[in-house]
Parts: structure tokens; sequence; C-alpha cells
């Protein structure tokens, strides 16, 4: 197992050739000229209204007012917007429970997920068909809002960050997934590893957590952004704004369009335009920072086959 | 003060409306007989008498019509109304209610809040729930079986008959007649907004009042004026040619925004009954009438002469920002959305255009808006707890002229805010606390201003002109059960074929499709039980 | 190890790796099973203020609007499935079209820049996207305003009910292929260099590594997820429809989610939203485990096999 890294290196360098990339010669200029357009495109077809997210955070209600709607570029470039909603201290506050929730719950939902698909990933082993079918209808029927607040109630976990953090814990896709990328790890080296002495957790940690980790991240990421940007239960199952993470703060935040169409007078500020996308750049500042520690993982290294060995 | 039943008379003439005129025996002899109980819910109920506060006097006053009071500043000697504390004792008092606001910091860090439950002498615990998401809050809470003690129902809420008659108390008896004398500010309520309180001959709330002005159409009289043309057209055809006059698309200008709001207008001028008409003690919905279909065929034709904003179909456009910059001169919209824009667009000169009607000859008759935004229930309990909730409701409706209206809407002076010029102005302190909403629980009736005299003057014009002609719902005080609870299906049948005929996707014809699903879907149904309700 | 031993010798040899799956297992039960009991309104004429047990009995009304074939149903059914058809057939594959090419780039910094940068539509909300695309392609958006004013032919595409398939398929394709490249490329990330190198060895170009090492390498993941997909086959992005509903329609507009909105949530119809939750989940678990049979036929592993 320690050798793992290092062979993977040895063998790179025995195939030490000029202008190799995978061992195969550079890919010819045509092909790399028409990779860079298609992504350059791709890159565009995003940046270009995402500037307009942040110019328009940043916009003056004249400039606004004028261009009806999305700025592409402040004429005159405030924080205005911002400070709005740092101002009292309610998205502070929000903002460290929503960390908090989205930390716990990922890392939980990680060792959780990690623990129930090995236990279904052996094959041959009891139970693990009609648990995994259990496991599998999960992700096909929903229960309705008032059932699940009825549990919440019932748990009496009204108020408790518990009731935001425990329902999504597991989820049937990531269990479904994480189990097949466990089940690709050969049964040689489990198999191996069983004979030297090792046991169920040692298998698990010392073999198909380090030959996972790219899932793992993966568990990890969609977790961070499904807690981070949850605010349904937060709504139903929290009554004190304390308490309020983050994604439930902003929504009282971003005006109610829809009342406009009503004909009840009164109920609407004027569209702060700026002030729903200063929100939405608040919003994805801290997820986005998430993303690099994990991204790491997805880079290439981990080599099954070294294993073998 | 009003003499009581001479008011009750003319309630029963408004809410006949203009149809109680050609009336039937049925609908006035369910009415008129009577000297104490009126219609309302399934049974009969008294409601409580209306006893306008005489705290200060406005500069131009209420009429029995509905026409708001108007003040141009705020009153230099405030009367302080409680002399006690009206919730000492009840401990902590649970509201759940919605707001339109960013959420307020919570009572730990909150002088305004701090402050509200020391005058009130309770601990005000109030859930608040952004609007958009009310339902799905109230549905949970319901289901959980607890209210809390003072809850809003949304008029939107389905099966709301059952929810109040099961779950509410009754206030009949602390409420009704001149039982109200008790709590004098729900006594200055008008009827009109107590009528959505009534159910099975009870009183399952106390009402969030709102103006009967309802929907205006805002006119940009400044392009108006540029364009030379007319700001008052007094038929559907000069409408026409005004609508034409703003419409320069190259230069990205257009008359119109929003097509229910012109619907709605020109079915104002072509005579749409407001909701329902009442002929014999029969029912005819709107949606039944020659004109409504008109009104709808008529929208396509303006759409198809290109005088709306190419993106209104969608309903996703940020209306009065684009009024407000002079996109669309034309915008309809709560009356009031008038103070809300004059003070977001300040170089907008904004004005109301009232409906003509279509051949000419003077104003049509324009639909009355909702007189309560919702109501607010009490929770079922004993009689001393209900009765200092209401006390706490009264409190919550003192009317301008009050130091507790003073403080309600703008907290401290000094803290929350200052006195410029003779007009309140929040500090930041106060623009983030002074957000808790309140307004959601119970409201004073509202009035105009107080503010710049010009605008209030205008505002006030308007109204004269418009409100007391205005058509009342013969069906409003009445209870159709599956008028509420299928009221989504059916409007959102109504308002896909609006936009299929508008867009020109589908013929003027299908309209009568359309009716006939609304029809199935609980049109008929609600009709029956509208009739049966009359006659009862 | 595989081979076939009794029920009872096998949980003797299981119970630790049961154990291990335990807290997954009971969080399943208590925060799905047990509100998943709630469905049973489906059957009932459920209203928030009476108890579950107390809600009337009522059979099959819930499923009225299934088995009665109203036409407006069946407009949203038939649209449920073309939608999600080009989803699974056009939509499904760009991302992984999309993982191998990033996964080719030579540069790993300019990876990283781009995956940053195409993951970032996936965290915006739909209101926000479809806001979006209107102020770019809209009737009165940055191009067409520009196009009025220098009498240049304008592109009528929001609003448009023959375009909206292929708008909201872009909309769909904008918003999450960036993110949808993840699952994939952390399949890659496993594939052993040392396979490469003996393609390479072969004198194997880079496509015939692409061929021989990579597809085969994410191919179970893949099938994995194209059976995962179909078990929601009914289910078509209903905020990214309701949404643009006004501007095109119910004809070309109404799935599924959003006639079962429209006539029952709206006006808080639970036991009818219940029944077709259920019959969507019936449907969805038999294609889910039909098409595991087919991958099994076709030699993948599928979600589990035979053994």
């Amino acid at each position: 197992m320690v050798t793992l890294a290092s062979r993977s290196r040895s063998v790179r360098r025995t195939a030490n050739k000029p202008k190799l990339v995978n061992g195969a010669p550079a890919p010819n200029p045509v092909v790399r000229a028409l990779k860079g357009i298609v992504l350059l495109i791709c890159c565009a077809a995003v940046a270009i209204p995402f500037i307009g997210v942040i110019s328009t955070s940043l916009a003056d209600q004249d400039q606004i007012t004028k261009a009806g709607g999305y700025v592409l570029w402040p004429s005159h470039p405030s924080f205005d917007a911002y400070a709005a909603i740092f101002r009292g201290g309610a998205v502070t506050r929000a903002t460290l429970v929503s960390i908090g929730i989205t930390l716990v719950g990922s890392l939980l939902s990680m060792a959780v997920v990690a623990l129930l698909a090995y236990s279904l990933s052996r094959p041959g082993s009891f139970g693990h068909r009609p648990l995994l079918m259990l496991v599998l209808i999960t992700m096909l029927f929903n229960a309705g809002m008032i059932p699940n607040y009825l549990l919440i109630k019932q748990l009496g976990l009204i108020d408790s960050w518990w009731a935001l953090i425990l329902p999504p814990v597991v989820s049937a896709f990531q269990v479904i997934i994480v189990r097949a990328f466990f089940m690709e790890v050969p049964r040689e080296i489990i198999d191996a590893a069983r004979i030297d002495g090792a046991g169920e957790l040692q298998i698990l940690t010392r073999i198909m957590l380090p030959l996972s980790k790219a899932v793992l991240a993966v568990v990890g990421l969609f977790q961070a952004v499904a807690y981070w940007s949850a605010f349904f239960n937060a709504l139903l199952y929290i009554n004190d704004p304390d308490k309020w993470p983050l994604s439930l703060v902003l929504r009282t935040y971003v005006v109610d369009n829809t009342a406009i169409g009503t004909d009840l007078p009164g109920e609407v500020v004027p569209p702060q335009q700026s002030l729903q996308m200063a929100i939405l750049v608040v919003s994805l500042v801290p997820i986005c920072l998430v993303y690099p520690f994990l991204q790491k993982h997805f880079a290439k290294g981990v080599v099954v086959g070294a294993v073998k060995g | 003060m009003a003499n009581s039943a001479l008011t009750r008379r003319r309630f029963l003439t408004l809410t006949g409306g203009a149809a109680a005129a050609v009336a039937g025996s049925g609908l006035l002899a369910a009415c008129g007989t009577s000297t104490t109980p009126t219609t309302g819910g399934a049974g009969s109920v008294t409601f409580p008498e209306y006893a306008p506060a005489t705290l200060v006097k406005p500069d131009l006053p209420a009429t029995a019509d509905g026409v708001m009071a108007g003040f141009y500043e705020y009153p230099a000697n405030l009367a302080t109304a409680f002399t006690s504390k009206p919730g000492e004792g009840l401990g902590n008092v649970t509201v759940l209610t919605n707001m339109f606001n960013p959420v307020p910091p919570s009572a730990g860090s909150n002088a305004y809040w701090q402050e509200v439950n020391n005058r009130l002498g309770a601990t005000l615990d109030i859930t608040m729930t952004p609007s958009a998401d009310y339902l799905s809050k109230l549905s949970t809470i319901i289901a959980g079986g607890q209210l809390p003690d003072l809850t809003l129902i949304s008029s939107k809420l389905a099966h709301r008959a059952d929810v109040l008659t099961r779950m509410c108390a009754d206030l009949s008896e602390f409420v009704s007649g001149s039982a109200v004398k008790d709590y004098p500010f729900l006594a200055n309520i008008p009827r009109d907004a107590w009528l959505p309180t009534a159910y099975g001959g009870g009183i399952y709330g106390v009402p969030i009042p709102r103006g009967i002005a309802g929907t205006i159409f805002f006119s940009r009289n400044d392009l108006i004026r540029a364009r030379s043309l007319n700001n008052a057209p007094a038929s559907y055809a000069e409408f026409v040619t005004l609508a034409e006059g703003l419409t320069d698309a190259k230069a990205n200008r257009w008359a119109f925004g929003g097509i229910k709001r012109v619907i709605v207008f020109v079915g104002t001028m072509l005579g749409v009954p407001n909701t329902w008409k009442a002929e014999g003690g029969k029912f005819v919905s709107e949606f039944e009438t020659e004109q409504r279909k008109e009104a709808v065929a008529r929208t396509a034709e303006l759409y198809k002469k290109g005088l709306f904003h190419p993106d209104s179909l969608g309903g996703k456009l940020q209306v009065r920002d684009l009024f407000g910059n002079g996109t669309i001169a034309l915008h309809g919209d709560g009356y009031a959305a008038w103070d809300t824009m004059a003070a977001a667009y300040k170089a907008a000169e904004i004005g109301a255009m009232p409906a003509p009607k279509a051949e000419g000859g003077g104003i049509a008759q324009h639909p009355a808006g909702a007189a309560a935004f919702a109501i607010t229930a009490v929770k079922k309990g004993d009689k001393a707890r209900i009765k200092q909730l209401l006390k706490i409701c009264d409190w919550l409706a003192a009317p301008l002229g009050t130091t507790e209206y003073m403080f309600r809407k703008f907290g401290i002076e000094g803290t929350h805010y200052t006195m410029q010029n003779g007009k309140p102005v929040l500090t930041d302190k106060g623009k983030v606390e002074v957000k808790l909403p309140l307004e959601y629980v119970i409201d004073a009736p509202p009035v105009l201003g107080p503010g710049d005299k010009a605008r209030v003057d205008a505002q006030r014009a308007y109204q004269e002109k418009v409100v007391p002609t205005m058509l009342r719902s013969p069906a409003d005080g009445l209870y159709s059960a599956t008028a509420v609870d299928k009221a989504g299906e059916m409007s959102k049948i109504i308002d896909a074929a609006e936009l299929d005929i508008v867009s020109g996707r589908k013929p003027a014809a299908y309209w009568d499709e359309a009716v006939a699903a609304w029809k199935k879907a609980g049109g008929d149904a609600a009709r029956a039980e509208y009739e049966k309700a009359v006659s009862s | 190890m595989a081979a076939p031993a009794s029920p009872w010798r096998r949980l003797r040899r299981d119970w630790f790796l049961l154990m291990l799956g335990l807290p997954g297992l009971l969080l399943v039960v208590l925060f799905h099973y047990v509100p998943l009991a709630g469905n049973v309104i489906a059957f009932k004429d459920y209203r928030p203020y009476l108890t579950i047990w107390e809600a009337p009995w009522v059979g099959f009304t819930n499923f009225r609007v299934i088995y009665e074939g109203d036409p407006a149903f069946l407009n949203a059914l038939s649209n449920t499935l073309i939608i999600s058809l080009i989803q699974v057939v056009v939509v499904f594959p760009i991302p992984i079209a999309l993982a191998l090419l990033l996964n080719s780039l030579l540069s790993e910094k300019i990876k990283r820049v781009v995956q940053s940068v195409l993951y970032l539509p996936h965290f915006m909300s739909w209101v926000i996207v479809v806001a979006l695309f209107q102020q770019m392609l809209g009737n009165a958006g940055l191009y067409n305003t520009w196009a009025r004013v220098h009498d240049l032919p304008l592109l009528h595409i929001i609003g448009n009910s023959d375009l909206f398939l292929p708008l909201i398929t872009s909309q769909a394709i904008w918003k999450d292929v960036g993110w949808g490249t993840i699952i994939f490329l952390a399949a890659i990330s496993r594939v052993d260099t040392e396979l490469f190198e003996a393609v390479a060895v072969d004198g194997g170009g880079r496509l015939r590594q692409l061929w021989h090492v990579t597809l085969p390498a994410i191919r179970s993941v893949v099938v994995l997820l194209l059976i995962l997909r179909l078990g929601d086959v009914l289910s078509v992005g209903f905020e990214q429809i309701y949404l643009q509903q006004a501007a095109v329609g119910q004809d070309v507009s109404e799935v599924l989610d959003t006639y079962v909105y429209n006539r029952g949530i709206l006006d808080g119809n639970f036991g009818m939203a219940a029944a077709v939750g259920l019959v969507k989940g019936v449907v969805g678990l038999a294609l889910v485990l039909i098409a595991n049979k087919v991958a099994h036929l076709f030699g993948e592993r599928g979600i589990y096999s035979r053994w």
C-alpha cells in the first residue's frame, strides 16, 4: 500500500520521452486549437452573464433603472447593496450558522454514506440486496412536506439544527454511486488484505477510502452544496430567526416578484436588482471557496493497478 | 359617530353593488328585512359597530363610501390611548405571520422589539415567514395541530372555514355589535374589512384593513405631456390613441408592461362586473359575461398592435422599474404603490388614470379592491386570555395620532427615528430594527399621507372620482367553500386562457372553452353555493 | 468466498459489516420511511386540520386525474416524456464529453480554472437563470434591443412556443453541464496510468487511449447514472418550467409536476399530490429495475448484479 504513489511515479519515469502526455504524443495543434475554442466559448457563455450579475450588484439604482434590470458594467460602482445586506448582523450570524451546518452535515454524510455503501458492497453478503432496495426506494418515493414536519415535531427537533442536518444525511443516489466505486476495487486486493488479517474497518480505511478519494470528494461537495443552499426545511422547522441559515435569511431579502401581480397594495418595495445580485454573490462566495480544497482529489494520481503488485 | 343602522343599509346597497339596483327580491329580502343580523359566512352575524376614531382630525376626512382620509402633516400632538399595558400578565404571546422585508434582528438584540414587549407587558414571540412561503408554513403548523395565539390566516388558505371554526376562537361575543366598544381601535376598522371574518354565524378573526381603492392604472404624465397626448382619455378609442402615441419600439418605449392589468382596465371600461353579479338571486360570473370576453379580445388586439413591452407575456418583468425609467408609460398597481414609486423614481411624474366608459360618457364603475389583506385569528382558549389578546390587537390597531402608532411604525424617537421638518426619518438602527412585521398581525385602517400635499391631493382626487361608484362583489361576505378551495385551479384556467388569447396562440373564441372548463372546475359549484347562501 | 452459504452462516459472517451500515440504515428508515407512511393520504381526503388518521378514506379518488384520461393530463404526460427524452438523449451525454475534454487538457492550471468557471451556474437558482436568459435573449433583451435600433432581424426566442424545447434544453445545459462533469472526472481519476502507458507502448495515440482506457473506465458509472436517471423520467425541472409557463402557454409547457401543482398543490390538495407521487415512484422503480436488467444483458453491473 505504501508504495502506491511512488510506484506510479517510477513507472512514469521509465516512459521518459519528450512531449509525452500519459505516454502518448501530444495532440496536434489543430485539435488543441479546437479544444481551446470550445472551452473559450463555454467559459464566455458562463462568464459574461456572471459579470453582469456582479456588475448589477455594484450598480446604483439610477443606472439599473435606466438599464431596466441588468447592468453589464457599473458606471459608479458602489457597495451599498453589500452594506445593506450586512447591516444588522443577521447575515453575518446566519453565515456562521450555515458554515456550521454545512460542515457537520457534510462530514457526517461522508462518513455515514461511506459506511453504508461499504456494508452493501460485498458480493454475497447477508441481506445486501433487500437493503440496497430499501435505499434505492427512497430515491424514487418522496414523503410530503406535512408528514416530514410531523416527524420532526414528534422528535422534538423543532428549532434545532439537527432538524436540518439529519434528514438529508443519507442520499440514496450517493450511496449507490459510492458503492459502485467501492465495487470497482479489485477483489484480489481485499482478499489479500483479509488473508493478512485485516478486519472490515481496516479494509475500509486502508484500502477502500484511499482508493475512492475522488468519489468521497464528490459526496462531500454534493452534500456541502445541498446543505448550503437548502432553505425550505429551515423555513418549516426553525422558528427562531437567530438560528436561521444564510439561505433563508437571504430569501427574505429577495423581493417577492409575484406580489406585484396581486391586488395587495403596499406589500412590495421597489425591485432592488442590485440587492438581489449582491445576495447571489454573497451566497456563492463561501461555497466557491470550498471547491479548491476538494478539487485536488479529482486530480489523477491514485493508481488502482499499482496496488496489485 | 355613524348611525349603525344607517351604515348597515349603506353597506348592503354597496354589497349588492350595481346589481342591487336591478336586483330581484332574493337579495333584498335576505338583507333588508332583519334589523340586526346581516349576511355572513354560512349564517347570520352581527358585525362590530363601526365607530371611527376621532383622535385627530384629518385634513381630508374619510367618507362613508370608502374614500380614505388624507393627512398633509404628522399630527403635532399625539394622544396616548393606552394607560395600562394591554398584555400585562399574558406572559408569552405566540404569533405567526408573513413578512415582505428582510428579517429583523431577534428580540435579544433588537431594542425596538424589546420595547414592544415592554409596552405590551407581554413577550411577543413572532414567527416570521417570507410571504412567498407562508402558505406552506401555515399548512404545516395547522397539520401540527397547535396554532399560536395569533395566526395570520391567508386569504389563499384552502378549507379556510373549517380551519377557522375548528381551531380558532369565535370572537362574536367579544366584538359583535356594541361589544367592540371595549376595543375602540378595532371598532375603527370599517365593516367592509370585517366581511371575510364571518363563517358559520361566528366572527373568527380580526381583519387587517386595506382601502377599497384597489388597483390603480398609473400613468407617466410627464411622458404623456412630452408627446402632447391626452392623459385623461374619454373613451376606449381615445385610450388606444394614447397607447399608440406612447409606443415607440425603436426607442425602447411601450405603453404597457403587464397583461392582466390591461385586461382588467379594458374590462372596467366595458362594464365587467366585479367577480360576480347577482340578478334576481341568480349569480353570473364576470367570466360568463360578453364584456369580459370582449376585454380579452380587445387586449389581444392591443397586443397585436405592439403596444406591450415585448417580454410582457412571461410576467417576469420588473414592471415598476420599467415604469420608473419610462420604458412603459402605463402600469396598473396597488394604490399604495403610488407613494412607493414616487419615492423611488423622483424624476417620474406619476398620475392615476380612471377608466372611461368604453363609448364615452364619463368614468366607468371600477371594481372595489379587497377591504382586508387577510385576517388574524385568535387561538381557542379561556375568555380572559382571548380578551387580552384582543387588547393587544387593539393596541396594534391604534391609528395615526396616537403615540402607540408612532412607536409601532417608527420606534423610539432619537433611537430609531428623528423628526425632520415635521416628518419622522428612520435612523440606520431604525431601518434594521423596525422591520418587525407587526402590520401583518393587525393594523390601523390605511390613510393617504401624511406626505407631500400635492400628491395627497392627487390621490384623494382620484379616489373621489372613482370610489363612490365602485362596484362591490355581491359575493363579499358570502362563503363558498368551492370558491376558496379551488381558487388556485380556477384562476389558473382563466389566466392561462387569457395569455393564450392575448398572445395570439389561440383565437378569441377559445374563451368560451376556457370558461366551460372554469365552470366544471368549480365555477358552477361556487355559483350554487353563493345562491344558496343568499337565499338562506 | 463467494460460495453460497446458508443465510444463518452468512449473517454470522457478515454481522459486523451490517453494523457498519446500521447508522445509515437507521437514518433512512427514520427520515425517509417513517414520513413515507404519510403517503397513505393518497387514498384519503386529507385536510391539514384533520390528523392523517381522521381523514376519511376515499379509495382511488385522488388518482382520478390519472385514470380519467383528462386531455390536459395526457398533454402534460406527453410533454413530460418528450422533455425527459431530450434530456436523456441530448443533455445527459454532454457532461461526459466535457469531462473527457477537460481531462485531455495538458495544463492542470487551465483545467482547474475552466472547471471552476463552469461550475458557477449550478449555484444559481432557476429564477435568476431564467431572468438572465431573458436579459440576454429576450424580445427586449440585449441583442434584440440593439437589433431593433439598427433595423436588423429580431430573434424571437423567449416566449416563442415553437422554441420552448430548445430553450429549456439550453438552459439546462448552461446551468448544470459543468457541474455534471464532477462524477465523471472522479471516475476518470481512478484510471490506472499504467494502462495509458500500455496503449502508448503499443503505439496507440490519444484517441486509442480514450477508446480503450478512459471510456471503458467510466462506462460503468455512465450506465449507472443512466439507470438512475430513468427513475426520474416523469419529473422534469418543475421550477424551471413553471417560471416560464406564462410566456409560452400550457400547451407546450405543461408537464406532470406543473399539472399537479396547478390542479392540486396550489389549492392544498395534498392527497392528489401524494397519489401522483406514488404513481411516479412506481413507474420510476419499474423503469430502474427494467433498465438494470437490460444493463445485465449487455454485461454491465448496473445498480446491482445477480450474484
